[in-house]
């Protein structure tokens, strides 16, 4: 399939994405379509290990499977992450930081301490959507992380103890 | 030691008398040694004559010999023809404005040719901490100083505080004695080695002086390779037959030039067409940052930072190995702002020598990158950009100055604001969940300590502007970096920037004292105004012995020593058997002890009521009689742990004022 005969939300997810790659904020980034018209996304980034991320255009919705490992299930770690993902949709955010929900809508999902980002995007927002969820990202380790989890970094991440 | 016992220990070493008065040595023994090896070594002593001896010299106290400001006072003798080869360096050393060297004894004709020259010179106790003094002289005053230790172990002393240096592109000017070029590979006498090989990768530039009439040729080399580009440490190891070589006059130097004819002071400066596509990307963008770094301190740059700052709203973080070109005050500055790093569209690096890379800063991954640097070879390293510009700082900012169209950006001024609000809030909350900690565990969590200084230094009777700070240590790093504030160039030297070295500390101290103590560059309003620093258990056993140091040319200071009984990084060991004890030191160390036997004072402070008198009377006594104090404030380790003591260690974010990773 190519992208010209994809859906518009996929073509723009892809297109997205691939921007990142061409200027450099992605390293080792590679498309690979997956079952079902679903594509999946893999590149390096804030982390050693790769990220991944999934469009599922007939569902409408971006996934960034397992981001956090060993999150577990029910904690203090797991409910102030999901207060964190509520709070990006708060009016009292300025545009540019907030994740407008009637473009697209946000949760997570913790399998056995994996925990999944689920972005539900509306139909025609999948270049808004893409944008959001990378910077989303990027909030979770420069914001959300940066809170009282050096450990949970250090374990996890392999953050340098120095 | 029970808690119970602890307790009886008085919170402080009240002096009786002017702290300048001296120490009584048999005081500090009856206190401190009293059934240890002190007494063992008197009673070895063996005859009656010489017990008597003894027991009258512990009346003695610890003073300077008046040799050492007599010496410091005497006038300056420049050197002329017939000189040496160490004087003709030392001349061009002169020439060029050295500004100080630390040292220890060693590579002896070089060094007493620049004392004789009168540039400032500082003897102190190992090779290793007059390397960081050094180093720290350079990163508050922004002026070239050297550092010398004698061959093989002096020189190899300094290892590690180079590779700080270097690692913070500090234009640090490494000398070293080292043998003869005639006995190289003999092994003839001692302490023979090759220098240059170790400073590899540690350095802009290094040279073995082998012929001596070119050692004014090679002075030249080191001057103009530390005032150009982007600078590092440049290493000379002077043998023998340089250093004593003689010269009855300037023919008989292959190279006697003027430093007018053999550096330039031309810097490269940006392109117009350069210029103007920034001011197109500024113009466009909404929320622009500018992180000013090390270019921006070396090039003395920070009036046309501002000037670029307020022409068009552009807000300010700042990174580096020294923090107050922008100040922490400017409503346009987010160096405590970490929360806006976030929002920001265009992000211009100017002078940021030390590149992290993709995600280490917190920018969003939308952000626009402009990068300025002098090394062409450089940009595109680490971090992609959208435009490169050849040129330095202060070329760049003020080609900006005048280009840039006035522009006013309310919106991301009041985010700014907003942002640097919410994290003197986390600060707040972290400072009180401290107190209550302290008060829980009667002992001295590092959220008080940081809060203390802030309240002292910044809040108080004190101008904000006026101390200079060395901010080290490593767990406690973490939380007095959220409170320490630079308001004016120089004022906080980042201790372990970079290379992560947490040991230099009282090093660093040395030299930055000595710049404030002599009003150097951006010190010159605060000559002679006590210095702080921060340090930690572990840091302190690196460079401690600087104390002695630091009393002996009245350097004015207060070294916090943030004490847990263990290194920062203690937790590791728990993650594996056996392994618990390496990370651990003896509880309840009397750090300010060894202050007080090294001619400073020293406070032990288990209470967290306690911290802030004792940091005010420690300034002031340093204010009024040039006395130095270590604080030794008690902790214990288990306050990094997060789940008991939230929120434990801090994490950090970079650019601002958390970061000294780059």
């Amino acid at each position: 399939m190519t992208l010209s005969s994809e859906s518009p939300d996929s073509r723009a997810v892809a297109l997205g994405l691939q921007s990142y790659a061409d200027r450099g904020v992605f390293r080792g980034f590679a498309r690979r379509p997956a079952l079902s018209g679903r594509h999946e996304y893999r590149f390096l980034w804030l982390t050693e290990g790769p990220t991944v991320l999934r469009f599922d255009p007939r569902s409408g919705t971006l996934t960034l499977p397992d981001l956090l490992p060993n999150v577990a299930y029910p904690s203090a770690m797991d409910r102030a992450l999901r207060g964190f993902l509520a709070e990006r949709s708060s009016a009292d955010l300025p545009d540019h930081r907030r994740i407008d929900p009637k473009r697209a809508s946000v949760r997570c999902v913790n399998r056995a301490g994996n925990v999944t980002i689920v972005l539900a995007v509306a139909k025609g927002h999948g270049a808004y959507a893409v944008t959001k969820a990378i910077s989303l990202v990027n909030e979770i380790f420069h914001g959300f992380l940066r809170g009282p989890y050096r450990e949970y970094m250090v374990e996890n991440f392999n953050e340098p103890e120095e | 030691m029970s808690k119970s016992e602890k307790k009886k220990v008085p919170a402080a070493s009240q002096p009786t008398t002017k702290a300048s008065e001296g120490v009584s040595r048999r005081s500090f023994l009856g206190t401190s040694m009293r059934s240890g090896a002190a007494v063992a070594a008197l009673a070895g002593a063996g005859v009656g004559v010489a017990r008597a001896v003894a027991e009258d010299r512990t009346e003695e106290p610890i003073r300077v010999p008046e040799e050492v400001p007599a010496s410091r006072a005497e006038a300056p003798r420049p050197a002329e023809f017939p000189m040496n080869g160490a004087e003709v360096f030392a001349k061009a050393c002169a020439a060029e404005g050295l500004a100080a060297l630390f040292c220890c004894p060693g590579n002896y004709a070089v060094i007493n040719a620049i004392a004789a020259e009168g540039i400032p010179t500082y003897g102190g106790r190992t090779e290793g901490s007059m390397c960081a003094a050094a180093d720290g002289f350079i990163r508050v005053t922004g002026e070239i100083a050297a550092c010398s230790g004698t061959e093989g172990p002096g020189f190899t002393n300094m290892i590690m505080n180079i590779g700080a240096a270097n690692a913070a592109r500090t234009p640090l000017l490494v000398l070293a004695s080292n043998m003869t070029v005639s006995g190289d590979d003999t092994e003839r006498g001692i302490q023979r080695g090759y220098q240059q090989p170790l400073t590899t990768g540690l350095k802009k530039w290094g040279k073995r002086l082998i012929t001596p009439n070119r050692v004014h040729e090679y002075a030249a080399y080191a001057f103009r390779q530390l005032r150009t580009g982007v600078p590092r440490p440049v290493h000379l190891d002077f043998p023998g037959e340089v250093a004593r070589a003689r010269f009855t006059d300037a023919e008989e130097l292959i190279y006697y030039y003027d430093k007018s004819r053999y550096r330039t002071h031309s810097q490269p400066a940006p392109s117009p067409v350069d210029v103007a596509k920034a001011v197109e990307m500024i113009r466009k963008a909404q929320r622009p940052m500018i992180v000013a770094s090390t270019g921006v301190f070396y090039d003395k740059a920070w009036d046309a930072l501002r000037i670029v700052a307020e022409r068009a709203d552009i807000a300010v973080v700042e990174s580096g190995p020294s923090r107050g070109h922008f100040s922490d005050s400017h409503p346009l500055s987010a160096s405590t702002a970490p929360d806006a790093l976030l929002s920001v569209d265009l992000v211009i690096l100017i002078g940021q020598y030390c590149m992290p890379t993709i995600g280490e800063f917190a920018f969003d991954p939308d952000a626009r990158c402009i990068r300025i640097d002098p090394d062409a070879a450089d940009i595109g390293r680490n971090i992609p950009v959208d435009l490169g510009i050849v040129s330095g700082a202060g070329a760049a900012l003020e080609a900006l100055a005048e280009a840039l169209p006035a522009a006013k950006r309310p919106a991301w001024r009041s985010e700014l604001a907003a942002a640097r609000d919410a994290f003197e809030k986390e600060n707040e909350e972290f400072y009180r969940k401290g107190l209550q900690y302290s008060h829980d565990t009667d002992l001295v969590h590092p959220a008080v300590i940081a809060k203390g200084l802030s309240d002292v230094l910044y809040h108080g009777d004190i101008p904000k502007e006026q101390t200079t700070v060395v901010s080290g240590g490593y767990g406690i790093g973490r939380y007095t970096r959220r409170f320490l504030r630079a308001y004016r160039p120089g004022q906080i030297a980042n201790g372990a920037y970079q290379y992560g070295a947490i040991g230099p500390d009282v090093g660093y101290t040395v030299g930055v004292g000595a710049a404030v103590q002599n009003g150097i560059g951006p010190q010159a309003p605060y000559r002679g105004a006590p210095v702080v620093a921060v340090t930690g258990d572990a840091g302190i056993a690196y460079s401690g012995m600087e104390l002695e140091t630091l009393a002996k040319y009245k350097i004015p200071a207060v070294i916090v020593v943030y004490n847990n009984n263990a290194w920062g990084v203690w937790q590791s060991g728990r993650r594996s058997a056996r392994s618990q004890h390496m990370y651990l030191f003896q509880e309840n160390l009397r750090y300010e002890k060894i202050a007080e036997a090294l001619g400073a004072r020293g406070e032990y402070i288990t209470r967290a009521e306690d911290f802030v008198p004792a940091l005010e009377r420690s300034y002031q006594i340093a204010a009024t009689e040039g006395v130095t104090t270590l604080l030794n404030c008690q902790a214990k380790k288990e306050f990094w742990e997060t789940n008991n003591y939230p929120p434990g260690m801090p994490q950090k974010v970079e650019p601002g004022c958390m970061s000294y990773n780059h």
